[in-house]
């Protein structure tokens, strides 16, 4: 899934700009996976933002790769024999591993660390579970880039339940429904997908523990990822249900993104397809304003506000662990 | 259509909330015309009769054996559906049965069993089949809008828990819980989009309005079909504000996502006495109902949805309340051949 970069949020006062933040972008991803983040979310959400600007590409595993982003980006191509001075020399790491070589992710997260820089993580629950739980103890700041928690409408969202605007909480119910996009994921769509709308519902409830079910209807050869239906009875008593799955070839690249947050005195329907305008008889259909879920994600890390950390990643993974065994098991099971 | 044969008769029996809607179908057909009533309260039968036109029995007897009665819509507390089926098919009377069909498996297949044997028609009230939007729903799964469906949610919710302490529907002995009062509508629906039985299912239960209540007011399931499609029926009486009724249907396939959104309808209402959707004025449900009891009565044509669907639903309906009291993840009774 790809953050969608949003119009409105440029530059507005058309002065003489201070010297802007300094974003990194450090690796293109898994070799050999289509799946390319830096390119299709953050690249697109840092030239978005105001006083926010990429420096530089700092390559991965896949050099030609990351030469094509540095192009793309108008930035150059950094030594990766120097990456303590890279990191050291921006406000911001954006980090997109090869899930193959963790030993790297590890020397980048040490490198950040020393320098002081903060990370922000793509997809962390593909990375082994051991392999995390590691990372989070060791550099429990940096951030896990799920976005669909800050974007604005779930922001709105969850601080209307977390200041007692719902009352308590009964049932978060869900719906992460995407087109072909990247196409189906080897490590699952539990792991891919599922983890952001796993997050938004922990961003709701707190940390998720309890019973957790899942059917899983597996990859199609159409090119249709995994189809998820997942529950979870969380403690105290939260109901969680989502549906979330991956439309095979043909289906375009619209997406279904919505919550239904029940409270004991309220309600919110939270739709992630706005804000937006509509256009009627032309091709634009619509048009999404202000920032988008990346670009707010972006700026809380910046601003050391997110709140989260990869201890958060780590939990669903515990989660997500749970509901591979009630798939495969056709039972019900603790977490 | 030219009516060239008298209109059948239909006897109501239960002049409770749904009588109204059968009694105003069953006006607009020209086949048919209500010729009595019969509830438990007196009063009650009397106003509905005198509303259209009909007379009020004395007992159950009297309308059972009114030769002007050829159909009776059965509309009475759940745990009175199976016993009353059984007395109606004896007395030779066609049936329009409110769902539930029954409260058990055994109990629905003796049901069917019953008006199959005597060569009666029993048609159970599975009424959102006839909805303009469930089969515009189910047209376009048909037609592959989305490829092959893999998941779905429909979800039915609203915070108008029945009545009182008093009511039948909120003692589990009487309703079966809300699985069956409501879910079966949801459990249905699914089966027949999905188009299978259901394999196995997972509930989790709430009691939102009150922690003394006796069933679950918020229920939420998850079907389980064969190749892991699924589908989650969510029904809810608890939730706020009490008046917002909300109607959702996704269902996910292979090339794209069907929705039926929460103001599909067109109208939503913002004001003090209410907040939510309103219903379109569309074509009535129990119009196209009654027509399909008509026309398998006078010509033979099949019900719909057939008993045996009907049957599986209340299968389902047992599974999801065990799963709701137990917690664990439960296999549906396999029912196929148990109705005819």
């Amino acid at each position: 899934m790809t953050g969608s970069s949003r119009t409105g949020s440029s530059r507005t006062d058309g002065s003489a700009a201070a010297a802007p933040v300094r974003v990194l972008l450090a690796g293109t991803g898994t070799v050999g996976q289509v799946q390319h983040h830096q390119r299709d979310m953050y690249l697109p959400a840092v030239t978005a933002m105001d006083g926010v600007a990429v420096s530089g590409v700092l390559p991965g595993a896949d050099r030609d790769r990351a030469g094509q982003l540095a192009v793309q980006a108008g930035v150059p191509l950094l030594d990766a024999t120097d990456a303590t001075g890279a990191v050291g020399a921006v406000d911001l790491v954006i980090a997109c591993p090869d899930l193959s070589r963790p030993a790297e992710l590890v020397a980048l997260l040490e490198q950040c660390a020393a320098a002081g820089t903060p990370v922000l993580l793509d997809k962390p629950t593909l990375l082994d579970a051991e392999t995390l739980q590691d990372l989070a103890a060791r550099f429990p700041s940096v951030v896990p880039a799920f976005h669909p928690r800050f974007h604005p409408a779930v922001t709105t969202a969850r601080n209307r339940v977390a200041t007692g605007g719902l009352g308590l909480l009964h049932a978060v119910h869900g719906e992460l429904l995407v087109g072909t996009a990247d196409g189906p994921h080897p490590r699952g769509e539990l792991r891919n997908l599922a983890v952001y709308a796993l997050d938004v519902a922990a961003s709701l409830i707190g940390e998720l523990h309890g019973t957790a079910h899942a059917v899983i209807s597996p990859a199609g050869p159409d090119g249709a990822g995994e189809s998820i239906t997942l529950s979870l009875r969380c403690r105290p008593d939260v109901a969680v249900t989502l549906l979330v799955g991956r439309a095979g070839e043909g289906s375009g690249a619209g997406m279904l993104h919505r919550y239904r947050i029940l409270g004991s005195h309220g309600q919110l329907l939270v739709d992630l397809d706005s804000p937006a305008v509509e256009v009627i008889g032309g091709a634009a259909g619509r048009l999404p304003f202000g920032p988008g879920a990346v670009e707010q994600l972006i700026a809380a890390t910046l601003a050391g506000s997110t709140r989260t950390g990869l201890a958060g990643a780590a939990a669903l993974t515990r989660v997500i662990a749970a509901l591979e065994e009630s798939a495969a098991q056709q039972r019900a099971i603790a977490f | 259509m030219t009516v060239t044969t008298p209109p059948l008769g239909i006897g109501i029996v239960g002049a409770g909330f749904i009588a109204e809607s059968h009694a105003l179908a069953a006006r607009a057909h020209p086949g048919l015309r209500v010729a009595g009533v019969y509830d438990r309260d007196p009063g009650a039968a009397a106003a509905l009769a005198a509303r259209h036109g009909a007379r009020a029995a004395a007992d159950l007897d009297a309308l059972l054996t009114d030769p002007a009665v050829d159909i009776v819509v059965l509309g009475t507390p759940n745990d009175t559906h199976a016993a009353l089926a059984l007395q109606i098919a004896a007395a030779g009377r066609h049936l329009l049965l409110e769902k539930p069909l029954a409260l058990s498996v055994a109990d629905a297949v003796a049901v069917v069993a019953a008006f199959a044997d005597r060569g009666l028609t029993l048609l159970v009230g599975h009424t959102h089949r006839h909805s303009d939007y469930a089969r515009t729903v189910s047209a376009a799964l048909e037609s592959g809008v989305i490829g092959t469906p893999r998941s779905m949610r429909i979800a039915i919710t609203a915070g108008w828990i029945w009545g009182n302490w008093g009511a039948w529907v909120l003692d589990p002995d009487r309703s079966g819980g809300h699985a069956f009062h409501n879910g079966v509508h949801l459990y249905d629906l699914a089966c027949w989009w999905m188009g299978g039985p259901v394999e196995r299912v997972f509930t989790m239960g709430q009691k939102i309005t009150s922690a003394a209540l006796g069933i679950d007011d918020a229920l939420v399931a998850t079907l389980e079909f064969a190749d892991g499609v699924s589908a989650v029926c969510e029904i809810s009486r608890g939730e706020r504000p009490q008046t917002t009724n909300l109607f959702e249907i996704v269902a996910h396939g292979t090339t794209g996502t069907l929705v039926r959104r929460w103001n599909s309808d067109g109208t939503v209402q913002l004001a003090d006495e209410f907040c939510g959707p309103l219903p379109a004025a569309g074509s009535s449900p129990f119009t196209r109902q009654l027509a399909v009891l008509h026309d398998a009565i006078r010509f033979g044509t099949p019900v719909f949805p057939g008993n045996d669907h009907a049957v599986h639903a209340i299968a389902v309906a047992e599974a999801v309340e065990e799963s709701g009291r137990t917690g664990d993840v439960v296999a549906v009774a396999d029912t196929r051949g148990a109705a005819a």
